[in-house]
């Protein structure tokens, strides 16, 4: 492991916008901070060619009213996606038909007695399993929590189970992290390769939103399935028109949304035919694997009064990626560092047993490299593996203090530059052959160090406040020209609702003579934090005294939110653009215009 | 390495076939090689004594019992590998319901004969190695005394008809569940953990069996053991005198119960080791072509070498391989246009359409439409012109979507709902002359009845995965074919692709023209959703993933150029949709 001599952003001038700011964008290598929408800067970017994005908002919480399914057995299938939409449509129709389907009920019923009968074997073995899964339930829940913890913690379907799983899990990934994965409503986001979609998991309410970003609109349709617990990881299927991969405690559950058969007609000429704002319909696949079992198998009867609690098993997810062109689906698991390798099409799965078998080296991150030929992931056990995709052959770097907490891809496919928990540096794992040579080494590229930076505000006065602090996550734009990274929340943290931004050049990376310019200081991108929020202080429970005393202290103060989860549009002809949800539910878009400077170059 | 240094050394034969079989050979030797640790590993587990503590575990490892007991393991094993070497299938006629699985095994009794009876002297011979070596039940009982007449040991019988069953059962299950068939791996891995992976099911699966195998010979032997045992021992009394003393049975008896699990598991784990081994072995990727001084054309004769299943497979799968990896030897596919067959381009894509168009015939012929339909484009009028797909439609390079033209898709046709299939499919294999007529008579006696028509109809399942034989090949025949082309758009330095690619595209659209009808009769014929078409129709669904994926990643590729490309009406109309992401 060597190192270059790293430029601050200090020494190149660079200092945090004031706190009552908000960044736009970027344009001419200099990023546009405004204070509020009457900013003259604002008139000046646009003029400028800037574009200014809307913001999106996801609440905290979500009523979501589910329609019944089309057909009425439905439910009874195993994969079966139920899709909740907002509007009722549906549910007008399924009343008008409730006299007619009478009769057919109590056909369908005799037939399904019928079958019943048919599989009675089956069903018999089904009866006695839930038996003996209640009756395990019964004896644990009479039993002392702890004996019964030592008992049944290695019974699967019991709760005692679920529980030692969990802390394993716990264990494994830190307090830390779990709580930045559910910091805020929104638990990660998804940008379509092809289209301006972006796919937005709800952590509360386990769903899904999909936002066109062309149209400007919200899709009518909310994806949620009784399966699709815990979402941990998402990604859009490239090749495959509208599939959506979503990572949960069950498994993967792939979506394929069938756009409405209109939306090509009624789509506004001068915008892109997408899924619009009208009705699409979805069904579900669950890949799971190994396959679901216990209590955590497919229940025969789906209905909304029967939703499974499903607890964490071997087939729980915790990242994927797809590859570049679609055909493989990779995942990790929350409960051991084995890989599954997915072939979406064909649905077979081939595991890829290196890492170990516990929780303590369960996979945190993966990601296939843009030439698809090489992918990283990173383990709980703070292992970095470097696999080639040809002989599924890997090289390990374990010598890191920490968890390798988040890394990615140059779009050359020739570094993956990444940050360890807790700490100030960016490393680069720079591949110095052609694939499928493993042969790669690990350079500390630059370190942000916290450090007290001047700031001015617009009246002329300066204060002095606190940046940086152990980096949280990075991103690299899909052209490789910046870098753009988030800081944790420790004893060393000021400011962190920053993002720091580089300037990348990853062929400095391999000249020769220790080049310090692989990554240059940029700027910092603040979030939309102008909206006045009143501070929220403790009373006393006399309500009068209460009104006086909220009346008196109506002092605001600014937000500050911090960014859950942060990312490049995979296409944007005028640069790069940032997407950033912040902790309070607000989505941002931040634009970088810098494809003109390149091309002139 | 080995490639490599083979590549130095290459031949000049572009004979992919008799190349193949070297391998082959050689394939077999590797196996058998391998044979002995995973023998090793049956005999440890053999020895595996836990009463005496971890010391003796130890001890087990170099053990003279277990080497011995690795040599017989060895032996079992190199037999079962023979066994599969001869017998193994490529092509897939999966029938699930029990008349055509009994057709299967009597189709070629010689064969069926064969491995069972290998089976049953394979478990034989393992019974004597185990009884030498762990003991177990004397053949004579001597209640009077050791000079009175000696009396026929039940458990000794029970014990030789316990190891009948179990190699008659594994023979017949190599047969009945298809084991014979190899499946080719979705990723290449090394082979020690490609090994080291399937040990897991090798040791639920040896005891599934046992387990499943002692249940049913316990339950038969339970009636009938006694009436059996009378009768041996009342021929043995004509021979010699002996003892009429009553004895137990032996299927009370635990330590009879624990040899025959012990002895058993112990042999179908070896067996199963084996199995396994030869299908790792075998199915892994070739790089036969790079043996031979002119590899195209020896790549183009595999690929056309029709006579064996595995060699053509290892040639697509060759081609597959080298698509997506090797950009050097994919540069000089494309560019190899000097030879008096054609360019190298135009004869490997002929013969990946060759593989489309026979599937499409097939499925044709399958679904029996009474009228086919015509395809959507076929419909448009003749008077439109070349019409270019408009490429401005999908954002891909422009988010904002400033330039966007209007779209070209037609409004798309009403399904026409297909008539369901008048005959099912009965038979996966084809019958001749008087057995034809036999059978068939049979059959229509039989479907008359529900029982007739459980013993005769596939299951679902069997259905879902046996829609095509050669389902693999197509996969990997597509999918090259589709990244030769993706690549032409950088590599192809004279264009040869270009004026194909029409070609190409129109023989994808029409085998997933008749695909998705395919899957919509199902849909009509079952239930009115899309969890039955995939449950039922598993190989069309995933046939429609594949080109699907395939037409998307050339509408992406290609996207900048679809305009210039000048496609027919047919072919821009269906392109159209892939270019709006509305397919």
């Amino acid at each position: 492991m060597c190192a270059y001599r790293a430029t601050t952003f200090e020494e190149r001038g660079i200092y945090p916008p004031p706190k009552e700011s908000v960044t736009v964008g970027e344009a001419d290598l200099k990023f546009i901070h405004l204070r509020d929408g009457n900013d003259p800067g604002l008139l000046q970017y646009v003029r400028n060619g800037g574009i200014a994005f809307p913001h999106i908002m996801v609440p905290d919480t979500l009523q979501l009213r589910s329609v019944s399914q089309p057909y009425s057995d439905a439910n009874a299938l195993p994969n079966a996606a139920s899709v909740l939409r907002r509007s009722s449509g549906d549910q007008a129709e399924t009343s008008a038909n409730t006299k007619e389907g009478g009769l057919q009920s109590t056909l369908s019923t005799m037939v399904s007695h019928a079958a019943w009968l048919w599989n009675a074997k089956q069903n018999i073995g089904e009866a006695i399993d839930n038996i003996k899964t209640q009756s395990l339930l019964a004896v644990e829940s009479w039993l002392p929590g702890p004996l019964s913890q030592v008992i049944f913690s290695h019974v699967s379907g019991t709760a005692s189970a679920a529980k030692a799983d969990a802390l394993k899990i716990e264990e494994a990934e830190g307090y830390r992290s779990m709580l930045a994965k559910t910091e805020g409503p929104i638990s990660c986001v998804a940008w379509h390769p092809h289209r301006s979609l972006i796919a937005i998991a709800h952590h509360a309410a386990d769903c899904i939103f999909i936002y066109d970003l062309a149209n400007d609109t919200w899709c009518a349709n909310v994806l949620q399935n009784a399966y699709m617990k815990g979402i941990s990881c998402m990604a859009w299927q490239p090749n495959c028109g509208y599939t959506l991969a979503v990572g949960c405690i069950t498994g993967v559950c792939l979506w394929n949304i069938v756009p409405p058969s209109s939306a090509a007609e009624t789509a506004d000429v001068q915008k892109a035919p997408g899924l619009g704002s009208g009705q699409f319909s979805a069904w579900m696949t669950m890949l799971s694997f190994p396959p679901l079992s216990g209590a955590n198998q497919y229940p025969s009867q789906l209905s909304a009064s029967n939703h499974p609690v499903f607890h964490h098993t071997a087939s729980s997810v915790s990242a994927i990626t797809f590859s570049r062109n679609g055909q493989w689906l990779i995942t990790g698991h929350q409960a051991h560092g084995h890989l599954t390798v997915w072939d979406v099409a064909l649905g077979t799965a081939t595991p890829l047993k290196r890492s170990g078998s516990t929780s303590r080296s369960a996979t945190l991150q993966l990601g296939i490299s843009p030439d698809d030929r090489y992918l990283v992931t990173t383990h709980a056990n703070g292992q970095l593996r470097l696999w080639e995709t040809e002989n599924w052959a890997s090289q390990v770097w374990s010598d890191f203090k920490t968890n390798v907490v988040q890394f990615a891809w140059s779009p050359d496919s020739k570094a993956v530059y990444f940050a360890c928990e807790g700490g100030h540096d960016i490393y680069a794992l720079v591949l110095y052959k052609m694939a499928p040579s493993l042969d790669a080494d690990v350079t500390v590229v630059t370190s942000f160090e916290p450090h007290a930076a001047t700031v001015t505000d617009e009246d002329g006065d300066s204060k002095r406040i606190h940046v940086g602090g152990a980096i949280k996550s990075l991103a690299v734009d899909p052209r490789g020209q910046r870098l753009v990274v988030s800081f944790d929340d420790d004893s060393t943290s000021g400011d962190i609702s920053l993002l720091a931004v580089y300037l990348v050049d990853t062929e400095a990376l391999f000249r020769a003579g220790g080049d310090s310019n692989a990554l240059m200081p940029l700027g910092y991108i603040r979030g939309p934090n102008w909206g006045k929020q009143p501070q929220v202080e403790r009373q006393p429970s006399d309500p009068t005294h209460k009104a006086e005393k909220a009346a008196k202290n109506r002092r605001v103060r600014v937000g500050t939110p911090i960014p859950s989860w942060f990312g490049f549009a995979p296409n944007f002809e005028s640069g790069s653009l940032l997407t950033v949800a912040w902790a309070n539910g607000k989505i941002s878009f931040i634009p970088s215009l810098f494809a003109s400077r390149i091309s002139k170059q | 390495m080995v490639y490599q240094n083979a590549r130095n050394q290459a031949v000049a034969s572009t004979d992919f076939a008799k190349l193949a079989h070297t391998i082959l050979q050689q394939r077999f030797l590797r196996a058998c090689v391998y044979q002995a640790p995973l023998a090793y590993t049956a005999a440890i587990v053999a020895n595996l004594n836990f009463r005496n503590g971890i010391f003796s575990m130890f001890y087990a490892l170099i053990s003279p019992r277990t080497l011995g007991y690795t040599v017989a393991a060895y032996i079992a094993g190199i037999v079962c590998l023979a066994i599969h070497l001869q017998l193994f299938q490529v092509t897939r006629a999966a029938h699930s319901s029990h008349f055509p699985k009994l057709q299967r095994l009597l189709r070629s009794p010689a064969s069926t004969g064969a491995v069972v009876g290998s089976f049953t002297l394979l478990a034989y011979f393992m019974l004597i190695v185990h009884r030498g070596m762990f003991g177990g039940s004397s053949m004579w009982l001597y209640p009077e005394g050791v000079y009175g007449p000696p009396q026929l040991n039940p458990g000794w019988l029970a014990s030789w008809v316990f190891v009948t069953t179990v190699g008659v059962s594994y023979g017949l299950k190599l047969f009945m569940d298809e084991r014979l068939q190899l499946a080719f791996p979705a990723i290449e891995q090394s082979r020690i953990y490609t090994i080291k992976d399937r040990l897991p099911s090798c040791f639920s699966t040896a005891f599934e069996f046992v387990s499943s195998t002692m249940w049913r010979f316990w339950l038969g032997y339970f009636f009938f053991g006694w009436g059996m045992y009378q009768s041996v021992c009342g021929v043995l009394g004509r021979i010699f005198t002996t003892s009429s003393y009553g004895v137990g049975s032996p299927l009370f008896s635990i330590s009879n119960l624990a040899f025959w699990l012990h002895c058993s598991f112990s042999m179908a784990l070896t067996w199963e080791l084996a199995h396994q081994l030869f299908g790792i072995i075998i199915t892994e990727p070739t790089r036969i072509n790079e043996l031979s001084l002119d590899r195209n054309f020896c790549l183009l004769n595999g690929l056309k070498y029709n006579e064996s299943p595995l060699i053509q497979h290892w040639a697509y799968q060759e081609l597959y391989r080298l698509t997506a990896f090797s950009a050097e030897q994919r540069t000089e596919i494309l560019t190899d246009i000097d030879r008096k067959s054609g360019t190298m381009w135009s004869q490997i894509s002929s013969e990946c359409l060759k593989v489309v168009q026979t599937a499409t015939e097939q499925l044709k012929k399958q679904t029996a439409l009474s009228k086919p339909e015509k395809p959507n484009a076929s419909s448009q009028s003749s008077a439109d012109a070349k019409l270019p797909v408009s490429a401005g439609g999908a954002p891909i390079k422009d988010i904002l979507m400033q330039n966007r033209r209007k779209s070209q898709g037609s409004e798309p046709q009403p399904v026409k709902k297909p008539e369901p299939i008048a005959t099912p499919d009965l038979f996966s294999v084809e019958a001749q002359g008087l057995e034809k007529y036999v059978l068939t008579t049979l059959r229509d006696m039989l479907l008359q009845s529900p029982l007739g028509q459980r013993i005769l109809l596939r299951s679902q399942r069997a259905r879902s995965i046996s829609t095509f034989a050669n389902f693999q090949l197509q996969v990997w025949a597509i999918r090259s074919l589709m990244r030769l082309v993706e690549s032409s758009l950088s590599e192809d330095k004279y264009g040869v692709v270009q004026g194909d690619i029409a070609k190409v595209l129109e023989t994808l659209f029409v085998y997933l023209a008749e695909l998705e009808r395919c899957s919509k009769q199902t849909d009509s014929m079952s239930s009115k959703n899309d969890y039955n078409v995939q449950t039922a129709n598993r190989q069309t669904v995933a046939m429609i993933q594949v080109l699907r994926n395939a037409l998307y990643e050339f509408t992406t590729t290609f996207y900048d150029y679809l305009e210039a490309l000048k496609l027919p009406p047919a072919q821009a109309q269906q392109l159209q949709k892939f270019a709006d992401f509305m397919a």
